[in-house]
């Protein structure tokens, strides 16, 4: 290892463990993993710095102004007050940008106000300035991303009205939000769904409105794979583009091209209801034709003739 | 011997507990970790990097007029802001989701600030993010160096493969970053063209930032450059010219409207109530894209003007009911 990487490693440490001072309370016990899981860490990681925190002091003749604290059987034991730096020290300009950038993610802009008390209370950054150079959203809002990560934190269970696709009005469900998802800019919540006794994930702009029903839950199990809609066990459909036409796989989770031959390029794409894969195929507009199976080909006729045409008014 | 990161610890600890500013060789001779027998040229540097570090920290480490040190607690430490359960719990789960996003290229940083600001006893939800989805390690690394170079105003190099498939090697002056649909895009003034532009930072190859002068700018962004007037639609990218278009919302898709519209165009609200409708003047730029976004948002959204592109669609509707009848 260099000496300019040593350099860095310590500084990251030294950093970790300056910011974990102030969050040990004088003459607690906690577990180590329930502070690792709280700080983001692995307990290895965490228990190695709190020995090494706990030979750390202010006046190296001074053994009162040693960090109070030692790791016993998994246990965190603070016997008294830190020397100093028991207070959350100001964000860096870097800090504050990363805070400010990551809300925006979900909808808080710089002028939304838990933005502002934050940076505020903390940080002389320009939040507006920072918004005005970095965006990593590109709505201002989130929908009812508040809701429902505090819903899921509490495990209480939500009433939503869901505007699914094909849906002429949103449908009221009660869900017991499990896990928030964000992908490719949109956000989605898996729960479990009361009404179809099973997992559903949601897209949040599409929930209309979401109320905390005061009755909490005991979570199902739930195993977050990182894909919106895994696609390994579902059916496929197979679509034939037009020559000229790109199909759009990065929208299409899942979907793989299985010909590039003239006079088109012809995809095979994973779809878990008929709804979603009949619409995408009508915004074609004649240049996407579904070869089989013949379920969707049917989906598609009956999405541009049907009720829940999005177009009926001039078609 | 003490270990490097315990001595910057202890010397953390020292300033912020002595009552007055201290000297230097106090600091030598009281904080345990700077090795006796050190030249004073070595110390001297150990100690400056150090403080330097520290300051990168958060910590206000000044020097008086005398020379001697003393941390400024007012510079310091924070305001204490205590979070509603809901505030933290949006605090922890946005950090839950982007910490392990390699996309999100402020991932460091944000746990330090998350750790700052938020109480612990809020358990985050369990979240995901995948902010890119094509080489999110690459785009995530390439932003923080584009970001890096905004921030230093340095100028950036960078091999480039436009739509058309033609590579190129471009200077760039990076004035700022977003992402979106799944891409970051950075924006910045290129010199050869003399002209802002737009680039997707998946195709970018071979960045480097300008490494000559490294604490001088190498330019000055607008006054008024705002990223935001750079990000459209998904229609408002493309070969077509620009067009105006005015699109129609039903009531029952009201509510939908302001995610949809994202803030672009000229919104009219028709009525009130339940049976209140809106119009939508918007640029657009790619006709198929548009027909493509009216149809996948709907019910409810219709095109009102220009009459020849509701022909198109009616069209096009048709077309795809003849190839699956």
């Amino acid at each position: 290892m260099s000496s300019a990487s040593r350099n860095s490693s310590h500084a990251v440490r030294a950093r970790r463990l300056l910011a974990l001072m102030h969050h040990l309370e004088p003459d607690s016990v906690t577990p180590v993993p329930d502070l690792a899981e709280a700080l983001g860490v692995s307990e290895q990681e965490l228990a190695a710095d709190l020995e090494l925190l706990s030979v750390c002091a202010a006046d190296r003749y001074d053994p009162l102004t040693n960090v109070p604290l030692y790791v016993e059987d998994g246990l965190v034991h603070v016997f008294g007050k830190m020397p100093a730096l028991d207070r959350a020290v100001r964000l860096t300009s870097a800090e504050a940008h990363a805070l400010v950038t990551a809300l925006q993610a979900v909808g808080r802009g710089s002028d939304d106000p838990l933005v502002t008390a934050l940076i505020a209370a903390s940080s002389g950054v320009d939040t507006g300035e920072v918004e005005r150079v970095v965006r990593t959203a590109v709505s201002p809002d989130a929908g009812p991303y508040t809701v429902l990560a505090s819903a899921a934190a509490r495990r209480e269970r939500v009433c939503i009205d869901y505007q699914g696709l094909g849906d002429p009005e949103p449908r009221a469900r009660t869900i017991e939000p499990l896990a928030m998802q964000s992908e490719r800019g949109a956000w989605y919540v898996h729960a479990f769904c009361r009404e179809a006794g099973a997992l559903r994930t949601f897209r949040l702009d599409r929930i209309r409105t979401a109320e905390p029903t005061g009755a909490h839950f005991t979570p199902h199990r739930f195993d977050a794979t990182g894909a919106i809609l895994p696609s390994e066990n579902l059916p496929r459909a197979v679509i034939a583009f037009a020559p000229g036409v790109t199909p759009p796989e990065r929208e299409w989770p899942g979907s793989h091209v299985i010909q590039i031959d003239a006079p088109g390029t012809v995809v095979a794409v994973p779809y878990a209801g008929t709804a979603w894969i009949a619409r995408e195929v009508a915004s074609f507009l004649g240049d996407a034709v579904v070869l089989e199976p013949f379920e969707v080909r049917e989906a598609v006729a009956s999405f541009v003739t049907g009720e829940t045409n999005p177009c009926r008014r001039i078609v | 011997m003490t270990d490097a990161t315990e001595r910057l610890v202890n010397l953390a600890l020292f300033l912020a507990t002595a009552r007055e500013p201290v000297s230097t060789e106090r600091i030598r001779s009281e904080v345990a970790g700077y090795p006796t027998g050190q030249d004073d040229d070595a110390f001297e540097r150990m100690f400056e990097r150090d403080k330097e570090v520290l300051r990168q920290t958060g910590l206000a480490i000044e020097a008086t007029p005398e020379g001697l040190n003393r941390l400024d607690a007012s510079a310091t430490f924070a305001t204490e802001v205590t979070l509603s359960p809901t505030d933290a719990a949006v605090v922890r789960t946005v950090g839950a989701a982007l910490l392990d996003d390699p996309a999100f290229p402020f991932a460091d940083d944000l746990r330090y600030a998350i750790t700052k600001v938020a109480a612990l006893e809020v358990s985050p939800t369990p979240a995901l993010s995948r902010l890119a989805d094509e080489d999110p390690e690459t785009q995530g690394a390439h932003v923080a160096e584009l970001s890096a170079a905004a921030t230093a105003r340095k100028r950036v190099t960078f091999g480039y493969v436009n739509s058309a498939g033609e590579p190129r090697t471009h200077e760039v002056e990076p004035y700022g970053l977003f992402v979106r649909e799944g891409r970051w895009y950075a924006v910045g003034r290129d010199t050869e063209l003399d002209e802002a532009r737009v680039y997707a930072v998946s195709r970018m190859s071979d960045l480097s930032l300008n490494a000559s002068r490294p604490k001088s700018p190498d330019f000055e962004r607008p006054a008024d450059f705002d990223v935001a007037a750079f990000i459209g639609l998904p229609f408002q990218y493309g070969p077509d010219e620009p067009f105006e278009v005015t699109i129609g919302f039903d009531p029952g898709i009201l509510w939908r409207a302001q995610a949809l519209t994202s803030g672009f165009g000229t919104f009219v609200l028709n009525g009130e109530g339940d049976d209140a409708t809106a119009t939508w003047a918007v640029t657009a730029r790619n006709r198929r894209r548009l027909l493509r976004w009216v149809i996948g948002n709907g019910p409810g959204i219709h095109i009102v003007s220009p009459l020849e592109l509701r022909g198109e669609l009616k069209v096009g509707l048709a077309e795809v009911v003849n190839a699956h009848e």
